[in-house]
């Protein structure tokens, strides 16, 4: 297996590991965490895709200097994924804060059929 | 609840994905192992450059951060960071509005727990460490790995530590004032760029040489700013969200 193959898989199984989380799960609390694994899957994906063979990191230093600098990874799928953690922290907040409004109304952070109906009913 | 129907339908949606990307024409595209931007990038300031080598003390350089990501960032995508810092400050200002009439209806006078003596004794010297560390990797943003977004959660982070030591709330006021100002700051430079270069966030100032600590000036300036907001924000939101936890959880109906 080489690099592409482990990474990938890492990606894809922290992806599910989010995907099942969601679907598993009532507790909103519980939703936000497996968001947050699906977004790290992704990000470890995309940051796979500038990856190359023996490459060093984007960062200038004296490899350069030689006659034949080494090459380096693609930094713009890295520069995205910058950008990707910090969007994920904003929505993470947001989420946070309508999770909080959702414990201090229902008195639980369970988002689920049974406890609403009987306060609906009363 | 049946946990067995989610587990296999996840697990069949990316194992599909992964055969989708690791075998066939998907994966030839994405991990052709070329880098047509980091070639380009190198070859036109190695064109550029007078020495015909790119490497520490080159310049006349496009950007001369020597991090490529950060001369990405905050040069060629600096506009896309401008709307990231927005999204990010949209996104705590909403939380504030989700929590804000919740917090006026329960008044200050929540009581607060009282903090540990260990948790009194450690914070400020952590506290310390942490504002130092964190600046140095703002400051350092463009030689190194880091800049003004994890630097600025590490002395976040320092001050949300100062927050539960001393058990009240900070001043919001103040730091209302640093994020406004931050925020001011990143589209003044960006101005500066439109009235000196003629473009917006345009790098204004001599490049210098690649590697110095003083190369790309304007580039170590966003990053500051962004450093500060960053900080500012992530201080923010956590007081936001404390300070409604704090006050009992139960709501009159």
């Amino acid at each position: 297996m080489n690099v592409v193959t482990v990474v990938t898989l890492s990606a894809l199984s922290l992806f599910a590991i989010g995907l099942y989380g969601i679907w598993s799960s009532r507790n909103v609390l519980r939703w936000i965490l497996a968001v947050g694994l699906m977004e790290t899957g992704v990000n470890v994906f995309l940051v796979l895709t500038g990856w190359r063979p023996g490459a060093a990191v984007p960062i200038i230093t004296r490899a350069f200097d030689t006659a034949q600098p080494t090459p380096f990874v693609d930094p713009v799928p890295s520069a995205l994924v910058l950008t990707s953690i910090v969007i994920g922290l904003g929505t993470t907040t947001l989420a946070a804060a309508l999770a909080v409004r959702h414990a201090l109304h229902h008195g639980t952070l369970e988002c689920g059929a049974e406890p609403e109906e009987t306060e609906v009913q009363e | 609840m049946n946990k067995l129907l989610p587990a296999l339908v996840s697990l069949g949606i990316v194992s599909l994905l992964g055969t989708f990307l690791l075998t066939g024409p998907a994966r030839q595209q994405l991990f052709s192992g070329r880098s047509d931007l980091g070639e380009a990038f190198s070859r036109r300031d190695v064109n550029q450059n007078a020495t015909g080598k790119l490497g520490p003390g080159s310049r006349n350089l496009e950007n001369s951060a020597a991090n490529t990501v950060t001369s990405i960032v905050l040069d060629y995508r600096g506009f896309d960071t401008l709307g990231e810092v927005t999204v990010l400050f949209a996104a705590v200002a909403g939380a504030g509005l989700i929590l804000f009439a919740r917090r006026r209806r329960e008044g200050a006078a929540a009581a607060t727990m009282p903090s540990s003596l260990i948790l009194k004794a450690a914070s400020p010297w952590i506290f310390l460490f942490l504002f130092v560390t964190g600046f140095v990797i703002i400051l350092h943003g463009h030689l190194t790995p880091g800049g003004g977004f994890p630097g600025g959660a590490m002395v976040a982070a320092g001050l949300v530590l100062l927050m539960a030591s001393a058990g009240h709330k900070p001043s919001g006021k103040r730091i209302h004032a640093v994020e406004a100002l931050a925020g001011f700051a990143f589209v003044a430079i960006g101005v500066a760029g439109v009235v000196l270069r003629g473009s917006f966030l345009a790098h204004f100032a001599d490049m210098g040489a690649l590697g110095d600590f003083l190369s790309a000036p304007v580039t170590i300036l966003l990053y500051l700013v962004i450093g500060l907001k960053v900080s500012a924000e992530v201080t923010n939101a956590v007081s936001t969200l404390e300070h409604v936890e704090e006050d009992g959880g139960k709501e009159a109906p």
